[in-house]
């Protein structure tokens, strides 16, 4: 994943079924008929560590969450995979990074955290 | 507040506790210095008088990309510091904890909390390369930018050297990777990280440990021992580390299962299913519960490595391991579409509910610390003496639960060929007592292995 993207991206939302650039990273669903294994899709050197496998209750198969760039994407099409491209991942990731703190708002220990749970 | 915190916002909230609540916590120092010269803490929390209890360690931040898993734990250690100081009890929605829940916290037992495991890949995702999931380790790169890191959770010594004890049919990438361009890379040795070792001197220096909790995200559930292959409580002579069984661990359904006793998976199962259930009361969302290997079979995990100790080093005390993976691909009180969720507890909303879900997973996690039972730690295994590579400096937890320094002790440390053969030995001892043919297969199995390795080692030794 330390490559970047050498042109921005067309994806857009969850079934919109862009165009893909070859060289950008998309957060895609693939899928997967009810009784595969992630093993199945092993040539295709998916990123999909800690990312769900989802059931869709109508059709029984499976959905896999994973990151892959667009030559992936378009191989696995060719396969005759289902590949749904939910987002480019490294815009999402830049627009997301935005909003980290990039200060110390506790100021070396002067300050902490406020609560979240509630004292009763 | 509303969004992630930097890394040096956790190192600065572990202050603050320090500080504020100095009779109830401190920070430790881990041994280890990250790649990129980071020095890391975790917090240490407890009364004095019950440095004797049970313990329970918990760690986050170390898949980098993950982003809430270190603001879960600073926030659930400041939560529990603030209510028991005030004697208070906290609520979160719908789920509610009493005052005497988190008096029984700080006075039956000790909790260790690491909130950022790996800070240098945490630091690279926050302002470089946001999907950014290993640490920062460039030595199998070859200066090539796309092989830099290794996956902290395929580099614990359990199981490590995947082509040798899964069958050929398991090697995958989700399993580990040789391949430093893998976000699996396993790194070139079992512990070859310093992110890994700082977590296993915590294990080794609190030997009071009984569970421990990793945290990461997004699949929506809480995970537990083992990872590698299916569990079974029928053959005690099937398990991780009788080499009869290389080669054929890690395809569901082919034979092989590991052995859990069917009481420890009850034990385990309840544990799990108590951190489920205080999960999803806050809100209704619903966790599962389930061995890891239901989300896919794994080598060199720490939830796995964890309750392994006990197994290949008689006299630790027995850790049950977990992971929580937090969050779902979608969340249905959320706006659709979702944002990636690894990313999106940037977004104010989403971090307010992820902290509000999570925490009263980890203070349930803590009240079963001392509701299981634990062989009493042998007197010697308190005094466990551990050394810093990077200084030479050797380390002891003193019965204040503080660290101390010590005076240099003689070379402890033993080749690889030792260490081998060592750890065949201790399997021997392991299932000494088991019983009938399969255990004499089983003993036979690592006597011929530990004879192969000799065997093996003495022909390098041979002079040409």
């Amino acid at each position: 994943m330390a490559r970047k993207p050498r042109s921005a991206a067309t994806a857009t939302a969850a079934g919109a079924d862009p165009a893909v650039d070859n060289e950008t990273i998309y957060r895609i669903r693939v899928e997967m008929s009810p009784h595969e294994t992630v093993r199945n899709l092993g040539e295709f050197r998916l990123d999909y560590c800690c990312m769900p496998q989802e059931r869709d209750e109508r059709s029984s198969k499976k959905r896999l969450h994973a990151y892959a760039r667009g030559a992936v994407i378009a191989a696995l099409r060719k396969a005759g995979r289902k590949v749904e491209v939910l987002a480019d991942a490294i815009a999402e990731g830049r627009r997301m990074q935005k909003l980290i703190s990039k200060t110390d708002r506790f100021e070396g220990g002067k300050r902490g955290p406020e609560a979240i749970g509630k004292l009763i | 507040m509303g969004t992630i915190m930097s890394t040096a916002e956790v190192e600065s909230a572990l202050v603050f506790f320090e500080t504020t609540y100095p009779t109830l916590c401190h920070r430790v120092e881990l041994p280890n210095k990250t790649i990129e010269n980071r020095t890391c803490y975790a917090l240490h929390m407890g009364l004095p008088n019950a440095a004797g209890h049970p313990a329970g360690l918990i760690i986050g931040g170390v898949h980098a990309r993950e982003w809430a898993g270190p603001d879960i734990v600073v926030s659930f250690a400041g939560d529990i510091l603030k209510a028991y100081s005030s004697g208070n009890g906290l609520q979160y929605g719908g789920k509610s904890f009493s005052a005497i829940d988190i008096k029984q916290i700080f006075e039956q037992m000790t909790i260790v909390a690491f909130p950022c495991v790996n800070p240098d890949g945490v630091e690279f995702s926050h302002n470089s390369v946001a999907l950014w999931r290993k640490n920062r380790n460039p030595a199998a790169s070859g200066s090539d930018p796309d092989k830099v890191g290794v996956d902290i959770n395929r580099n614990y010594d359990f199981l490590w050297d995947f082509k040798k004890y899964f069958n050929s049919a398991a090697w995958n990438d989700s399993l580990a990777s040789e391949d430093p361009s893998v976000e699996t890379f396993h790194g070139l040795a079992p512990f070859s990280e310093p992110e890994t070792r700082n977590v296993s001197w915590l294990m080794d220096t609190y030997s009071n440990l009984v569970l421990f909790l990793d945290l990461h995200s997004y699949t929506g559930d809480v995970l537990y021992n083992w990872g590698d292959d299916d569990n079974q409580n029928t053959d005690q002579a099937m398990n991780f580390a009788n080499p009869a069984y290389d080669g054929k661990r890690g395809v569901i359904g082919s034979g092989y299962g590991e052995y859990l006793s069917a009481a420890d998976e009850a034990a385990t199962n309840a544990i799990a299913a108590s951190i489920r259930d205080a999960m999803d009361a806050v809100r209704g969302r619903v966790y599962v519960a389930k061995p890891a290997v239901g989300l896919y079979p794994t080598a060199g995990a720490s939830d796995d490595y964890a309750f392994s100790r006990h197994i290949v080093r008689p006299g630790m005390s027995k850790m049950f391991g977990y992971t929580i993976e937090f969050n779902f691909s979608t969340d249905g009180n959320l706006a659709n579409p979702p944002t990636d969720p690894f990313l999106a507890t940037a977004d104010p909303a989403i971090y307010d509910l992820t902290l509000h879900d999570v925490i009263p997973g980890l203070i349930a996690f803590c009240l079963q610390v001392n509701r299981i039972s634990i062989p009493p730690v042998p007197s010697d295994a308190a005094n466990v003496v551990h050394m810093n590579p990077a200084t030479g400096e050797f380390w002891r937890i003193g019965s204040d639960g503080k660290i101390h320094k010590t005076p240099p002790l003689p070379d402890r440390y033993r080749t690889t060929l030792a260490n081998e053969i060592w750890r065949l030995i201790n399997a021997y001892e392991a299932i000494g007592a088991v019983s009938g043919q399969a255990g004499q297969i089983a003993r036979q199995g690592l006597l011929r292995g530990i004879q192969e390795i000799a065997r093996v080692g003495a022909e390098h030794e041979t002079v040409e």
